[in-house]
Formats: C-alpha cells, sequence, structure tokens
C-alpha cells in the first residue's frame, strides 16, 4: 500500500515514513502542496497524509485538489492547529480523519490501520484478499486482524504479508532474502536482523509461547517455515 | 465587551449630573419661594402702612365730628328745638366735608332736619334709605337698653376699629360708622348717642372724604424708589387712586390684593410689580455653570477610563495571542520528541530483546520512557492552555461524531499504562459502556488524560486506581477512584477554579499550572454533562457525565 505523506517539517516526515515502513506500508514524501499535488498524479497512492500549513499550497487546498481528481481516496490531516474552525473546514473538505499535534506512535498507527481498513471495504469483493487460518488462527487480511475465539489480535499489513507468505507454502523453508524481498521490497537495504526482529515481535502476539512457537517455525541458517 | 464598559462609565458620568441638576433646580425653587415670601411681606408691610395711614386719618375725623357734635348737643340741650334749629342748618352748611346732619330723638322720631324737607334734604332721605330701614338696629343698641343682640346687623357695625383707640370705655358702644353704596359712590355716616339717647348723625361728602384721603396718601410719583404701583379701589373695584411709578399691563394681577380696614371694608389696596425674574436666572447661570464644570470633569475622567481600559483589553488580547502562538510553535518540536523517542522506544524493544535482561533500572527504554511521557505531559499542558484560551475567548466547541466510550477511554488508558506501570499503581477496569454515541473522543481524552494525570502525579507508589463506566440513557458516566491522599473537604470547591492548586507538602515539586480540573470541568458541561468530586472515605473520586450530543455531518 502506497501512502503519500506531505509535511513541511522534515523530522515529522522522516519520522512518519519510518512509522508507516515499520508497519508495511510504501511511502513517498512531499515537503510542500504544489509537490503534494505532483506526487500524487504521478504515484496514485492509496491513501494521504496531509499538513495543513504548509510552503506554497496549504493542506486545504491539497485536499481539495485531490477531491475533485479522486473522490475516495482517504486523506488524513495532520495539524497543530487544534481549534474547533480548522477541524470544521478540514473534515468538511472531505478530510476521513486528523491527527493533531503532537501525537504518539501508537495514536497514528491506530488511525492508519483504520483508514487501511476503509480502503479495504471500499474495494470490490472480487479484489479482497481472502481470509485464510492458520492453526487455530482465523486471518483477515482487509481487516489487519486475526482471530482466535473471542481474541482479536491486531496486525499490520507487514504481519499479514509475511503470514500470507508462509501460509501460501506450507511444509516449505521460505529463506530470509525471499520473506525479506516480499514483505519490505527491493528498495530496502537488507539487514539480517530486521527479519529477526520484526518475526519475534510477531510471534509475541500471534503465539500462545513466544518461547516455542508453532506457527512460525525457525529452520536456523535458511528462513522460516509454516507447517500446516 | 466595549458595551460592558461603556455603560457604566456613562452612568458615572449622567447619574451625578441628573442628581446635580436635580439638587441646582431645587435650589432655584426654594430660593424663588423664598424670594417670593421676602417680596410678598415686603408688601403686606408696605400696603399695611397705608391701612395705617387712612386709620389714623378716621380717627382724626372721629374726634373732629365727635367734638363736633357733642358741642352742639350741649347747645340743644340748654335751648328748645326751634332754637336750634338755625344753628344745625349752619353748621350743615357750612362745615366742610358735612354733606348733611341728623338727629333722631331717643323714640327715634326725626328731631333734625325738621319735618318740612327742603330738595336737598329730600335726596338725603332718599340716599340713605338703606339707613333709616335699619334703624331698629340702632335701637337695640341704645346704652339704656337691655344688654343689645350678640349680633346686630352687620351694617351698623359698632366701631370696634375705632374702640381700639377709643377715648372713653362709656363711648365705646355709642358711636359708629355707617357705610352704604349709592350708585358709583360710597356714603359714610357717622353717628353717637349723646346723654340723653338721641343719636346724631352726619353723612359726609364722598368727595370731599376722597379729597382728604388722597391728601393723607403719598404722592403720585412720590415712590420713585420701588419701581411699584398701588391702586386704591372702590367696593366696585373702580380706582380711585393710584400712585408709584410702575405702570402695570392692562391685564396684569396684582402682586398682592389687600381690603381696607373698617370703615372702609369694601374698599382694597392692591400692588403691582413688575415679576421677579433678575435673581432667578443669575442663579440658573450659576448652577447651569457648575453642572457644566462637574459634567466635563466626569467626562474626561470616564474618557481616560475607558482609554485605559481599551488599552488593558488590547494588552491582555496580544498576551493571549502570543499564548496561543507560543502553544501552536511548540507542539512541531514536541512531536518529534514524542515521535522519535517512541520509535527508538519500539526499536530497542526488539534489539535488546534477545540480550539478557539485567535488571538495571538505568536502561535506555527507562531513559526513553522518561521522555516519552515528559513529552506526554508537556502535550496536556499545552493542549489545556489552548483550551483555556479558547474558553476565555468563548472559543470553545465540540466536534461529536460516532464513538465507544470504553474504547477512547481504552486509548487514554494505553497512554497511562507504561506511567503507573512504572510507579507500580495498580489499574482495575469496569468498563460497561460498549455502546456507539455521538460525542466528541478528543474532548473526552483530554478530560482523562488530565484526571489521570493527576493519578499519575499524586497517588504513591503502590496505589490503586479504579475506573468504572457505565451508560444510562443518552448519559455516559465514567468514575474514576484512587486511594492517594485525596482532597480536604475545606479546597473541594476550589479545585475547579483556574489556577488554584492544593497548597500543601503534596503539590510541592509536582508541576502543574492549575487548568486540567478547569478546563476538564468546562469541557464536561460544554459536553451536556459535570465533572464533580464525590464524597469517598479514602483517596479522591471524580465522577465525570457526558450527554450524547446531536452529530454534526462534516
Amino acid at each position: 500500500m502506497k501512502v503519500l505523506i506531505a509535511e513541511d517539517d522534515s523530522h515529522i516526515c522522516q519520522g512518519l515514513q519510518d512509522l508507516l515502513a515499520g508497519e508495511g506500508y510504501c511511502t513517498i514524501a512531499a515537503f510542500d502542496g504544489e509537490q503534494a499535488l505532483q506526487l500524487f498524479e504521478r504515484e496514485q497512492p492509496d491513501f494521504v497524509l496531509l499538513d495543513i500549513m504548509m510552503p506554497r499550497r496549504d493542506g486545504y487546498q491539497v485536499c481539495r485538489e485531490i477531491r475533485q481528481r479522486n473522490a475516495h481516496v482517504p486523506v488524513i490531516f495532520i495539524s497543530a492547529k487544534s481549534e474547533e474552525l480548522d477541524r470544521v473546514v478540514g473534515l468538511e473538505l472531505g478530510a476521513d480523519d486528523y491527527i493533531m499535534k503532537p501525537f504518539g506512535t501508537r495514536e497514528v498507527i491506530a488511525r492508519i490501520r483504520a483508514v487501511t481498513r476503509r480502503c479495504f471495504s471500499q474495494r470490490e469483493p472480487a479484489e479482497l484478499p481472502v481470509a485464510f487460518t492458520m492453526a487455530d488462527l482465523l486471518i483477515d487480511p482487509a481487516e489487519l486482524r486475526a482471530r482466535r475465539g473471542s481474541e482479536q489480535i491486531e496486525l499490520s499489513l507487514r504481519d499479514i504479508k509475511i503470514l500470507a507468505l508462509l501460509h501460501a507454502n506450507p511444509g516449505k523453508v521460505i529463506s530470509r532474502d525471499v520473506l525479506y524481498d516480499h514483505a519490505w521490497g527491493r528498495a530496502y537495504l537488507p539487514s539480517s536482523r530486521t527479519l529477526d526482529q520484526h518475526i519475534s515481535k510477531l510471534r509475541k502476539s500471534i503465539e500462545h509461547d513466544p518461547a516455542r512457537p508453532t506457527i512460525i517455525q525457525t529452520v536456523h541458517g535458511v528462513g522460516y517455515r509454516y507447517d500446516g | 465587551m466595549r458595551s460592558k464598559i461603556l455603560i457604566p462609565l456613562l452612568l458615572i458620568v449622567l447619574l451625578p449630573l441628573l442628581l446635580l441638576s436635580l439638587a441646582a433646580w431645587r435650589l432655584v425653587q426654594s430660593e424663588r419661594a423664598a424670594l417670593a415670601h421676602q417680596v410678598q411681606s415686603l408688601v403686606a408691610a408696605q400696603l399695611q402702612n397705608v391701612d395705617d395711614t387712612l386709620q389714623n386719618y378716621f380717627q382724626r375725623k372721629q374726634q373732629q365730628l365727635d367734638t363736633a357734635l357733642t358741642e352742639l348737643a350741649r347747645v340743644l340741650n340748654q335751648s328748645t328745638a326751634s332754637a336750634i334749629e338755625p344753628v344745625l342748618d349752619r353748621y350743615n352748611r357750612e362745615q366742610p366735608g358735612v354733606r348733611q346732619l341728623f338727629v333722631l330723638t331717643a323714640r327715634n322720631e326725626r328731631l333734625y332736619p325738621p319735618a318740612q324737607l327742603n330738595p336737598q334734604e329730600q335726596r338725603f332721605m332718599t340716599r340713605s334709605a338703606a339707613f333709616w330701614d335699619n334703624l331698629s338696629a340702632l335701637q337695640q343698641n341704645r346704652p339704656a337698653a337691655p344688654a343689645p343682640a350678640d349680633t346686630p346687623s352687620s351694617l351698623l357695625s359698632r366701631s370696634a376699629a375705632v374702640s381700639k383707640t377709643g377715648p372713653a370705655d362709656d363711648l365705646m358702644h355709642n358711636q359708629g360708622w355707617y357705610i352704604w353704596q349709592w350708585g358709583t359712590q360710597t356714603h359714610l355716616i357717622y353717628w353717637r348717642w349723646d346723654q340723653q339717647q338721641r343719636v346724631w348723625g352726619i353723612e359726609l361728602d364722598p368727595s370731599y372724604l376722597l379729597a382728604e384721603l388722597i391728601a393723607v396718601l403719598p404722592a403720585t410719583s412720590a415712590d420713585a424708589s420701588a419701581a411699584a404701583r398701588l391702586q386704591l379701589q372702590d367696593a366696585n373695584g373702580t380706582v380711585l387712586y393710584q400712585w408709584g411709578d410702575y405702570q402695570p399691563a392692562s391685564q396684569q394681577r396684582p402682586l398682592l390684593l389687600r381690603p381696607l380696614s373698617h370703615p372702609l371694608g369694601s374698599w382694597s389696596l392692591s400692588y403691582f410689580a413688575p415679576a421677579l425674574t433678575l435673581g432667578r436666572s443669575q442663579l440658573w447661570l450659576i448652577s447651569l455653570a457648575a453642572i457644566t464644570a462637574v459634567g466635563l470633569a466626569l467626562g474626561l475622567l470616564a474618557w481616560f477610563l475607558y482609554r485605559e481600559h481599551q488599552r488593558e483589553l488590547r494588552l491582555a488580547q496580544q498576551r493571549v495571542n502570543f499564548v496561543n502562538q507560543v502553544s501552536h510553535e511548540l507542539k512541531t518540536p514536541l512531536t518529534n520528541i514524542r515521535m522519535y523517542a517512541e520509535l527508538l522506544e519500539d526499536r530497542l524493544d526488539t534489539v535488546l530483546e534477545d540480550e539478557p535482561h539485567t535488571g538495571d533500572v538505568g536502561t535506555p527504554q527507562r531513559y526513553l520512557a522518561v521522555i516519552v511521557s515528559e513529552s506526554q505531559r508537556l502535550s496536556r499542558l499545552i493542549n489545556n492552555v489552548l483550551s483555556f484560551a479558547g474558553w476565555q475567548k468563548n472559543r470553545l466547541a465540540l466536534r461529536p461524531r460516532p464513538a465507544v466510550v470504553d474504547e477512547v477511554i481504552g486509548t487514554a488508558v494505553e497512554t497511562f499504562r507504561p506511567l503507573l506501570a512504572a510507579k507500580q499503581i495498580g489499574m482495575t477496569l469496569h468498563l460497561q459502556a460498549p455502546q456507539q454515541v455521538s460525542l466528541d473522543p478528543d474532548v473526552l481524552e483530554q478530560i482523562l488524560n488530565n484526571l489521570l494525570g493527576n493519578v499519575e502525579k499524586y497517588v504513591a507508589a503502590g496505589g490503586q486506581v479504579t475506573l468504572a463506566s457505565w451508560q444510562r440513557g443518552e448519559q455516559s458516566f465514567i468514575r474514576l477512584q484512587d486511594d492517594g491522599p485525596g482532597i480536604p473537604a475545606r479546597e473541594r470547591q476550589r479545585i475547579f477554579e483556574p489556577f488554584y492548586r492544593l497548597g500543601s507538602a503534596l503539590t510541592e515539586g509536582v508541576s502543574g499550572a492549575g487548568l486540567g480540573l478547569t478546563i476538564s470541568r468546562e469541557l464536561a458541561r460544554l459536553h451536556g454533562g459535570d465533572l464533580a468530586l464525590e464524597p469517598t472515605p479514602v483517596g479522591a473520586c471524580f465522577l465525570l457525565r457526558i450527554s450524547a450530543l446531536p452529530e454534526i455531518a462534516p
């Protein structure tokens, strides 16, 4: 999934990119309103994070332009302007949500996931990724969730990608390079620990006992395996 | 704002002016009344003076007539009626001012003029018919007769006025004036009894009498000092004589009108003078000048106060704007600090996972947790300051949308979980508000953040906090109970006041602006509810109530 981030503060922009990348999103950054519109035209992102106070064109104008070209793409405003007027204007322009500075990473992730679910729900049923089961887990990619009985487990886009690849090849060992390419993309420089750390984190949320995993097995020196 | 100050300022200026004008008006009124009274008494004294002059004249006249009549009576006593007749004739004819002499016997028979009347006497009889008709009344007054009736004829008045200075007691009731109107003239008869109970009477010549009266009165233009006009009027209102320099208008009413004393009681004296205006206008001028001066002074004062007030307002506005600006500017660096700290925390979690946990409190996670919690605290403070500024400007507003109370509580609790865990404060949740209602989740979260922030600040390590939620109809309730030091009873009302903080050892060394509870209560009230402190045996217990709001569709 491709996300356009338009934010003139470079640190915030970089931080958001890291945060979203960690979730498994592909990000494009723009530092002013004009650039944001150009990138929107060229890259056709799945949704947009828009700062309001930006040089050349402010977030409201960008949002209006985007709405004229594509009525459905979700837009989230990020702003330090928390006064009522700004919020009303933002939402009336057709923004789906807004995040007020200063924000926490968990808040951003929660809102991004909520918007992602909405993106999926707007697609045709045929285009939706199909839910699948792994052991006693029911994984619903469109919901970014897994279910075990009544328990709900929140998953990131990247978690889903990893689990989907493992599920598609039961009993086979998937090498770390293949997994990495699949879940991160070739653009990223491979780091030997990044994948392992991510698997470790994923195990914490889906395994009964993360120390003795049953869903994602480690094949030392090669990669990971799902036994079906 | 502008009109709020203008009204009291206007009152400050107008009220004293109004009171002053009223006082000045009253002063002028009373001054005028006093002056009028003074003039009246002066005029009255002057008229009294004139009256006294006339009284003196009548007294002199009476004495003169008494002497003459007594002498005639003595002559009659020494001779016969026929012998006396020429004497009386001569007196009648030659005495100036005497128009007709008459004498009646004790039995009211006419002794003089004799039975055969000449034409002049005949006219007298006709003219004085009223007197003869009243003879019986005169009869009752005879000295030898029994005590006279208390009410003699009004026309036959005994000479009370004269008696005041009358010569002898036995003469008291033995003389008098008879006045009547005949034609256009006033006629006077002076009568008296002699020792033989005969009635002696003299009709005075009206023209002669008037001439004599005028002679005792001041000359026509004698009283030049006062511009006034005095008039002597007879019973018909005909002006008989007037003096003084003032020329009254034709319809002008007299300043004072006073009847003369007896015997000319039907005549009157009038006093005319120009209206008194000079003193009045001067007083008005002084009052007007005073009022103008005071008004000017007050107006200047009010203007000065107003300008000062406007300046204060502008300064306050500038301060608020400055605070707003700075608060906004603070947000960007704060966002970065918080975001990067959280990103690093997340990264460290995975990086350090495999390494053996040393149990050392100085781990990088700990440091980061402090950075995160402090940046959260700073976020709360900034949000409260901005809300407070908005509240002061009446610009707080809600943005209701569908939300679940328990989920909002969950978000707030998640933010605070690491902080509370670090202080080993246990948290119990009884969340029973799962229905989706229309509310402003940002506002609810801000309130909860403030309450949980207080728990984190004031509850001692190892404490407990219980958070319960429930719904009843349109209203959602959240109760937050802790086992901290609580709030003393006398402080209960004040904790919601802006900038108020509990003054005790408890709050020392704990940061805070004293805005959290103020803003939380205002936001709760804005949300159709309230935030209240519940009585509880231990710790503090806050009950938050909010109402579902009609949704404003974006």
